[in-house]
């Protein structure tokens, strides 16, 4: 559209362009002065003093691929930079307000002059971070700088955190491991003692050697013991017997019975050995002498009744069973209580072996874990080592922090109206420029001749 | 440097010559009413005149019953008398006798008005004359402020006789050599 055109079109238009212009600077201008705030914008730089880009560590996100002096920038607005700032500046930490963080941030590589000679290798990122308040952007532009630097730094000894964070869960493990076997072996010692030296487990054998020998012994004097209280225990029957005997004998009336008995029966016996069945007075002779041996049995049966305790060999003889039968008790109860201390040992010996060979198997892992360890820790060191080198190459550091923000040109009142009224003045073009094409008229010949399909003979302008 | 008015008109009357030569008789006529084919009508007369064409302008009424032969007939009287006769018809579709005129004349030039809004009988007009067996010599764009300075120069040249209304009949016919030539000579028939 030719000068001609629009000044054509504002003679025409003159009075919405107007009408548009006030509107649309009244509005905006309100919207400048009461809602668009003045923003301060502060710098800081980060220096990056490398000895050259092969030395720079890898990406996060390739293992081969270094950082880049070129790609400096782009770490100010990784989500992990922004969260940091966020945490730090007190912003909200929403995806949202993330973005909306991000747009108060930029970060370029400076710009050398032309014909500037570079005194080292390196590059310099000029943080800028536009806030609400000086102190605001200041605080911002800082702290992207050093959580720029804090996040390259992560990434430059990334993969030598994953190693070390791996050797030392392993340490730690093996620690605790140690830690555990240390703890089961004080609980073993301390529950027997005498497995910390081999001596008392032999002395324990030897106990129960020396139990089992003396067993030997007393089971074989109680065996003897147990021989003579058999005899001895028959001693009271025979001296019952004698005893009964000698009562019987020194009894008159059983003795003159007897007699008679002896006598008659000597009788009988010549009679019939001298003389038949026939002889006179047989019968009554045999009569007598049955009736006499019942005699005598009957006293004897009556002397028999009698009890033999006041025979003094009766009584002896049972003083003698009692007294065995009290030295085999006693055999008896001394076996039993050397079997009772001979189980016991026997249950500590069977104890004791079977802790010792627990005690045996954890000073064992003991040892493998103790081995196991010193490697793993000689390995985290060298680990850390070689991460502190991948930290000091390449390294990034806060070149300059930023003081205060400087107000932004074009958020100060009186640009902030002018631009105002820039927009108004554009607002009201574009609105007579709209309402133009919205009503289709013949402004030019063109549009006649394109209207009229036919040539246009003259003009009258 | 801009070109005048009366420049601009003598073009016209130029270019109109070299289509038609005199005797001849112009429609100048409009797609829609208000777009200045009356003043265009007077100025292009004027400028004929001013060329040394004894020249008529003939101004239609839109309530005329005349049919076309009459009309026709009178338009060859006009044509015996003058070497131009502009007849003048606004709202050319509309007018039954005006389409007459545009089939009888030699030639049609429309005029309109630049910065009007495109209606539908602008679309139409020529595609409607041309079915009509009129042959349009062209358009004329003019700015409704020419137009306006055309009328008012126009009122100084003419003298109107007689009740100035729709139904006139205004026939200008005077020559560059006529004493009078400042002030167009009118005839006045009813």
């Amino acid at each position: 559209m030719k000068v001609a055109q629009v000044k054509d079109l504002l003679l025409r238009r003159w009075r919405p362009f107007t009408v548009a212009f006030l509107i649309a600077a009244l509005v905006l201008n309100v919207l400048a002065v009461l809602v668009v705030p003045t923003e301060y914008a502060a710098e800081s730089s980060v220096l990056m003093a490398a000895g050259g880009d092969h030395d720079t560590p890898s990406d996060a996100t390739s293992a081969t691929k270094p950082i880049l002096s070129a790609d400096l920038p782009y770490l100010a607005t990784t989500a992990t930079v922004l969260a940091n700032v966020a945490r730090d500046i007190g912003w909200p930490r929403n995806p949202h307000a993330l973005v909306q963080l991000m747009h108060h941030i930029k970060a370029n590589l400076s710009a050398p002059p032309a014909g500037a000679i570079a005194l080292a290798p390196g590059a310099i990122v000029v943080i800028r971070f536009t806030g609400l308040s000086s102190l605001d952007s200041a605080a911002g532009a800082n702290a992207v700088a050093e959580e720029m630097t804090r996040f390259y730094h992560d990434r430059a000894t990334e993969r030598f955190s994953v190693l070390t964070a791996d050797l030392q869960r392993q340490v730690d493990a093996r620690r605790a491991r140690i830690n555990r076997v240390d703890a089961e072996i004080q609980r073993l010692t301390a529950a027997a003692p005498y497995l910390a030296t081999h001596d008392d487990t032999h002395s324990l054998s030897a106990q129960y050697q020396t139990l089992s020998q003396e067993r030997a012994e007393v089971e074989a004097a109680a065996r003897g013991e147990a021989a003579a209280a058999a005899v001895t225990s028959r001693r009271p029957a025979e001296a019952e017997l004698a005893a009964r005997r000698e009562i019987t004998e020194s009894d008159p009336a059983y003795r003159d019975v007897a007699d008679q008995f002896g006598h008659d029966f000597a009788r009988l016996s010549a009679v019939q050995a001298q003389y038949s069945g026939a002889y006179p007075g047989l019968p009554e002779l045999r009569h007598t002498v049955a009736g006499e041996r019942q005699a005598v049995q009957g006293r004897r049966s009556t002397l028999q009744q009698k009890p033999p305790a006041l025979d003094v060999g009766y009584a002896a003889a049972l003083g003698e069973v009692t007294r065995a039968q009290s030295i085999a008790a006693g055999d008896a109860a001394k076996l039993q209580g050397l079997n009772q201390v001979l189980g016991e040992t026997q249950d500590r010996l069977n104890a004791g072996k079977s802790l010792a060979s627990r005690f045996d198997d954890l000073q064992r892992e003991r040892d493998v874990q103790t081995a196991a360890y010193g490697v793993l820790s000689a390995r985290l060191a060298e680990a850390r080592a070689d991460q502190a080198q991948a930290g000091s190459i390449g390294s990034v550091s806060v070149l300059d922090r930023a003081a205060y923000g400087k107000p932004v040109l074009y958020t100060v009142l009186p640009v902030r109206i002018a631009l105002a009224l820039l927009l108004a003045l554009c607002i009201a073009f574009a609105t007579i420029f709209w309402l133009d094409r919205r009503e289709y008229r013949m402004w030019s010949v063109t549009i006649v001749e394109n209207v009229y399909g036919a040539p246009i003979v003259a003009t009258l302008n | 440097m801009a070109i005048t008015l009366d420049e601009q008109l003598r073009i016209l009357r130029v270019a109109v010559e070299a289509d038609i030569s005199p005797p001849s008789q112009i429609l100048v006529a409009s797609a829609e009413e208000n777009d200045g084919a009356p003043a265009l009508a007077l100025g292009l007369a004027r400028a004929f005149a001013a060329a040394g064409r004894s020249t008529a302008l003939l101004r239609l009424d839109a309530a005329d019953q005349r049919t076309g032969s009459a009309l026709g007939l009178r338009l060859a009287e006009l044509k015996a008398e003058y070497d131009v006769c502009i007849v003048e018809a606004a709202h050319v579709l509309e007018s039954s006798v005006a389409l007459d005129a545009a089939r009888i004349v030699d030639g049609v030039i429309l005029v309109v008005g630049l910065g009007r809004r495109v209606r539908r009988a602008d679309r139409d007009v020529v595609p409607a004359l041309t079915r009509f067996g009129a042959r349009v010599l062209g358009v004329v764009a003019a700015e409704p402020r020419r137009l306006a300075e055309l009328a008012a120069a126009g009122a100084h040249d003419v003298h109107i006789v007689g009740p100035a209304r729709s139904s006139l009949r205004v026939v200008l016919g005077e020559t560059a050599q006529s004493p009078t030539s400042a002030e167009a000579h009118l005839l006045l028939e009813r």
